[in-house]
């Protein structure tokens, strides 16, 4: 995905106001001339100072660009689907992680993106997936003792 | 028992070399699959090594990365796809090589020259890091600062593309940096109100994120076509014809250790760095220039030395100073910090058979790379042939997982996603990663150590420069920025010119 240089040079801009402004939020240290709000602050005219030159920049050598262009790979539209795949699943893995478990979640997660990378072929994904996910949370939550969640499995294996 | 001794019997301990054995094979995997990077393959391993004492733990780091570094040259010279940034610099010689029918030669180069760039590195490291951690021991928060603000000073310099866009990234890293308390004063800073915020910016689910999530969304919106040289390839004795090049570039290795090491210990430039600038003085001094680029040895056993005598370079101003030499010290800093080993001059003093020890490894690691490398070499094919296609939602769960068991807590991998994003769209856009990095790693020791000498000086911003280690470094930091400001000037000036002269 490629962005015009002056659109980032706006949202640095405003990320430096969005900086300052919580900065001078900040209460100053008792008996100091300094506080929490000196080093944010400092980051803040970096920003800024980047952001104009950014926004300069390509006011100047990107004219006529496009302000966004997703360049090459998503003139197939296959591609932007996968992106949203492998985000919207990470997104749905998060808000169901508990509910699920890892085995189950990330099994239908890597099965899932696996399939479609195959052109539609999930069986065997699922094959491969399902026994690699076992295999991690094996590795992870028996011998590395990290309490990965097993959801509906509760009980039913290691 | 010395220190030294007690070090060997760390290192030895079965656990510790099964453990190296271990990396060393994931590391290989890592390297010679094109699209992954040694970063990947370190940020990966963070999470097995939070269950693992110290010595075993840094061992497995030190052996996946000096591995994959390696590794990433096979890919490199078969298919066209270097394995790791670092093998990029030469990749068109070695394929060219390999097209010639020369691939026994070129992955026996990459393999031998990568041991002798290790050991050199690893020298440089055991002999210049205690006397530099002696030196520092009389450095206060000013020279720190200095120091700290030096690495990321030069992570912007040696950073590809625009240095405003290097900048960019290293006030990222800062920002992020600054969530949580506040180590001055304990005030919360830009947490939202959320308790888990507080505790800052996870440094390992920033780092998957941004290395590992980063480079999966690259493959899924890249190409997929690999022209498959491999299986063409007959590899027999990969160390025929080593020794005689060894003979006939022995000033051109002797010049790639120096300058690999070097750009190594210089804090922000890594492997890859170290690569582009030894091929580019390999060609500039060879007394065959127009060979270079057209399938010529010469740059491949330049190149090839160096980013692996960086790799152990980067060590010395991570373990000295506790700032990272590339992006892969920085995710071992994290983990030193996390196993209570405090990076810094002090190491020498407390904990001085861990020096010693990660020296043994060094050596250790490059001396395994031999089997294990030639092993690579002759199952290259079967690596090459596993999918893709499964091997990256795989590597993906590996992510989750890894994210998840820092704190045990699924906002790390909410924090993984949207850095993961985040480092995607800034690398496609031409932000570079590392700095970002680097500023997340070395933020709250910058701060504490400017918030400390503002205080002591009374906000009399001379005091920086009242010391003389402290008014060098400050001076050398401000060169450094007013190099990329005149060369900026330069450039702009140029441009102008050919705009206003007359077309002929």
């Amino acid at each position: 995905m490629r962005i015009h240089d002056g659109v980032f040079g706006v949202l640095l801009l405003l990320l430096a106001g969005f900086v300052l402004r919580e900065a001078t939020g900040f209460p100053p240290m008792p008996g100091q001339r300094f506080g929490p709000s000196l080093f944010p602050s400092l980051l803040a005219a970096g920003f800024a100072l980047c952001g104009l030159l950014l926004l300069a920049g390509g006011l100047v050598s990107e004219r006529g660009r496009p302000l966004a262009s997703l360049e090459g790979w998503a003139e197939k539209g296959a591609r932007v689907v996968d992106v949203a795949l492998v985000v919207g699943g990470l997104v749905l893995l998060i808000a169901l992680w508990q509910r699920l478990g890892f085995v189950i979640g990330a099994t239908l997660y890597a099965t899932a993106l696996a399939g479609r990378f195959l052109g539609g072929r999930y069986l065997p994904a699922l094959l491969v997936c399902a026994p690699a996910c076992f295999a991690i949370d094996w590795a992870f939550r028996r011998l590395l003792l990290v309490p990965l969640p097993q959801g509906p499995l509760t009980g039913l294996y290691w | 028992m010395t220190a030294f001794e007690t070090a060997l019997g760390l290192v030895l301990e079965p656990y510790t070399l099964a453990m190296m054995l271990l990396a060393g094979l994931f590391g290989l995997f890592v390297g010679a699959m094109p699209g992954l990077t040694a970063t990947m393959a370190t940020a990966l391993l963070v999470p097995v090594t939070f269950f693992m004492p110290p010595v075993p733990a840094i061992a497995m780091l030190v052996t996946a990365t000096a591995m994959a570094i390696f590794a990433g040259d096979l890919p490199g010279a078969l298919v066209r796809i270097p394995g790791t940034p670092a093998s990029a610099a030469y990749v068109e010689d070695a394929y060219r090589l390999t097209k010639k029918g020369q691939a026994e030669l070129v992955l026996g180069c990459g393999l031998v020259f990568s041991v002798i760039g290790g050991i050199f590195g690893s020298i440089v490291l055991a002999l210049s890091a205690p006397v530099l951690a002696e030196f520092a021991l009389g450095f206060s928060s000013f020279e720190y600062f200095w120091l700290a603000l030096f690495g990321l000073s030069c992570a912007v310099f040696v950073s590809t593309g625009r240095p405003v866009k290097g900048a960019v990234s290293v006030l990222l890293g800062l920002l992020l940096a600054t969530v949580g308390i506040d180590p001055t004063a304990g005030h919360p800073r830009f947490t939202f109100g959320s308790v888990e915020l507080m505790a800052g910016v996870s440094f390992i689910p920033a780092m998957i994120g941004m290395f590992a999530m980063a480079e999966v969304l690259r493959w899924v919106t890249s190409p997929r076509v690999i022209e498959d040289l491999a299986a063409r390839q007959k590899l027999g004795n990969v160390f025929r014809g080593q020794w005689r090049l060894l003979r006939r570039y022995r000033w051109n290795v002797v010049r790639a250790n120096v300058v690999g090491t070097l750009i190594g210990v210089l804090p922000g430039a890594g492997a890859d760095i170290a690569a582009w600038v030894t091929y580019a003085l390999s060609k500039r001094f060879s007394k065959e220039p127009e060979k270079f680029g057209t399938g010529h040895i010469e740059g491949v056993v330049d190149a090839g030395t160096a980013n692996n005598s960086a790799l152990a370079g980067a060590w010395v101003p991570a373990l000295v100073f506790g700032i990272p030499g590339d992006s892969i010290t920085a995710i071992v800093i994290g983990v030193l910090f996390i196993k209570g080993m405090n990076p810094g001059p002090t190491v020498m003093l407390h904990n001085p058979e861990f020096l010693y020890a990660i020296f043994i490894v060094f050596i250790l690691a490059n001396l395994l790379m031999l089997p294990l490398g030639w092993l690579a070499i002759k199952v290259f094919r079967q690596i090459l042939s596993i999918p893709r296609e499964f091997l990256m939602p795989l590597i993906l769960v590996s992510c989750v997982v890894g994210s998840f068991a820092i704190n045990n807590s699924i906002f790390g991998v909410g924090i993984m996603l949207a850095l993961g994003l985040l480092g995607w769209i800034m690398e496609a856009n031409g932000f570079p990663i590392a700095p970002a990095i680097l500023g997340l790693v070395l933020g709250e020791m910058i701060e504490t150590h400017f918030m400390t000498s503002m205080i002591k000086a009374d906000g009399n911003l001379l005091a920086f420069f009242e010391r003389p280690v402290s008014a060098f470094l400050g001076v050398v930091t401000l060169a450094v920025w007013g190099w990329i400001l005149f060369a900026r000037l330069r450039r702009l000036g140029r441009a102008r010119a050919l705009d206003v002269s007359p077309a002929p």
